[in-house]
């Protein structure tokens, strides 16, 4: 993939793509997850140069989350509030059903217990912006419409998203900014 | 119901010494392994004396058997209630003695080690005449078998979603649940996923280090150390492997976490320095003058450093098993040459400095084969 001086502004952007364009590849990367030729800076934070500031900047959740089996929810919540510091999303936490799972090893959580673990997890510190890897896969009805509101209500309060997802979100919701279009392996911007 | 035995030992007692090795081995190693051979058995004497005259002592074993024997109970109400398990319920329609005598069974294997050292400490007792303490230590066993072979009839008879039993060890194990932190991630994983691998290593070290300090300890030859103690570091880069392996994967997320790559460094070490503590140990109890206690310390860090370089190692390679375990050779090569000018501190300081030099290099840029 090779993406030339693409810059986005403060909003919600929706990646598309077809299967094994990249969306996922490209999310890890601005995420810090794998290494890449050349520079990715959120706010005024480069992340090669500040890598840390950009870190407590970027949140990211990923489309199948695995976490170690021997731990449990609370030591990984309390693990990411120990690094990204700042506030917690205790509403989201209780809003999606898991918290009186938190004491629990995480091999005994389903799948859908697992994604919504690791969405409470990508709003937590003072991020500006937040990456949603397939974030509707494996939730419930209800659910889905407690991350759309987080989405919402975060957006408000100027954190930006980039979402890769196959269905659709509620549009009553979510106002997309922009799609981000992944195709011949570059990024191209699609105003709505 | 011969059946029904060969079935439950592989259920049941096999996979609890199986998933329970590192523990047992610690435990092991920490009463018998610390101690020279030729004191061993005057060594257990003096305890269970120590143990038959004071009450406090007394109490304090009976206790560690208590907390053991709540380990058992809680691997069977675990095994019982995992999905795949549901068949064992299918003994609730043996005749209550034939379970009876199934479960006491089951509970006296899993308990093993408690109840042959307890036979020891009766032994003794009777020969010093002191029936009553013989008495007690014989009843408080029977009385632990009991236990865990009644728990286990009445969890799969009464077959209630959460037993009063399971209740009790839930609030018992969650007093002891301790909250790892980062630092005792990689730890945890070996301790719990590898624990197999990690037992063989340090059987595998100590058999070394014993060669040199027990077996050869009044001619006590340096050189053949130095290569026994390269084979003990050879061994641990397995388990470097498979803590690099399991960051790099399951922990993966981790890399979106603001952590600087010093501090990851840091977590290496200490893990990698609370893992060679038993060699450590070892070798400092055994060592009767042998090699001063500043070159044993220094082989220590050196062990540590070298463990943090092999992590280098796998994220240059990516992570890549036959690249990694030729620089580990060359490594061996390289150390073996450095301890003959037997200059211990620079060794030390000059591989610490490649690791960390390496680390710093390959850790941002590391992406998995």
């Amino acid at each position: 993939m090779s993406i030339n001086d693409c810059k986005i502004e403060k909003g919600i952007y929706w990646i598309k793509g077809a299967n094994g364009s990249g969306k996922t590849s490209l999310l890890k990367s601005i995420a810090g997850l794998i290494p890449f030729e050349g520079s990715i800076a959120v706010d005024e934070y480069d992340i090669n140069h500040n890598r840390m500031a950009y870190l407590q900047k970027v949140n990211y959740a990923e489309a199948e989350p695995q976490y170690p089996f021997f731990l449990s929810g609370k030591e990984l919540i309390d693990f990411y509030r120990s690094t990204k510091k700042g506030n917690f999303p205790e509403s989201l936490l209780k809003d999606m059903g898991i918290e009186k799972f938190m004491h629990q090893k995480t091999s005994t959580y389903s799948s859908g217990m697992l994604k919504k673990l690791s969405l409470v997890l990508a709003f937590i510190g003072n991020p500006t912006l937040i990456l949603l890897d397939e974030p509707l896969i494996a939730l419930d009805v209800a659910a889905v419409e407690v991350l759309q509101s987080a989405i919402r209500q975060y957006n408000r309060a100027g954190v930006s998203f980039i979402i890769t997802s196959h269905q659709l979100f509620n549009n009553e919701l979510i106002n997309c900014t922009t799609n981000l279009l992944l195709q011949e392996k570059t990024l191209q911007q699609e105003t709505i | 119901m011969k059946t029904i035995v060969h079935i439950l030992l592989k259920v049941w007692v096999k996979q609890f010494y199986i998933i329970n090795a590192g523990f047992l081995f610690f435990v092991f190693f920490f009463f018998f392994g610390m101690v020279n051979g030729g004191q061993l058995i005057s060594y257990h004497i003096s305890l269970i004396q120590a143990m038959l005259t004071s009450p406090v002592f007394m109490a304090v074993v009976l206790l560690a058997w208590l907390f053991y024997n709540i380990k058992c109970i809680l691997f069977f109400t675990t095994t019982i209630k995992a999905q795949d398990s549901s068949y064992i319920y299918s003994l609730g329609i043996l005749p209550a003695t034939q379970q009876w005598k199934l479960y006491l069974f089951a509970s006296a294997s899993v308990y093993m080690p408690a109840l042959v050292y307890s036979f020891f400490i009766i032994y003794l007792a009777i020969q010093q005449s002191m029936l009553v303490n013989a008495a007690l230590v014989a009843i408080y066993q029977i009385l632990m078998v009991a236990m865990g072979g009644w728990m286990l009839f009445y969890t799969i008879n009464k077959n209630t979603s959460v037993t009063a039993v399971e209740k009790i060890t839930a609030a018992i194990s969650s007093v002891f649940k301790v909250n790892r932190g980062y630092y005792g991630f990689l730890s945890g994983y070996i301790l719990d996923a590898k624990k197999l691998a990690f037992a063989m290593v340090k059987v595998f070290s100590i058999l070394m280090l014993s060669i040199s300090f027990v077996i050869n300890g009044d001619h006590f030859d340096e050189d053949l150390f130095g290569i026994f103690y390269l084979l003990v570091f050879v061994a641990h880069a397995t388990l470097v492997f498979y803590l690099v392996d399991f960051l790099e994967t399951q922990l993966q997320f981790s890399r979106n976490l603001p952590m600087p790559w010093y501090k990851v460094a840091a977590m290496y070490c200490f893990t990698y320095g609370i893992f060679l503590l038993p060699e450590l140990a070892f070798m400092l109890v055994n060592n009767h003058g042998n090699l001063p206690v500043t070159v044993i310390i220094l082989l220590y860090l050196t062990t540590v450093a070298t463990m943090l370089l092999c992590t280098a190692y796998l994220y240059g390679c990516g992570l890549n098993m036959e690249s990694y375990l030729f620089l580990v050779f060359i490594t061996f090569i390289m150390i073996f040459f450095l301890q003959k000018t037997g200059l211990r501190l620079l060794t030390l300081i000059g591989i610490l400095s490649a690791a960390i030099i390496a680390f710093k290099s390959y850790y941002y840029s590391f992406e998995k084969e």
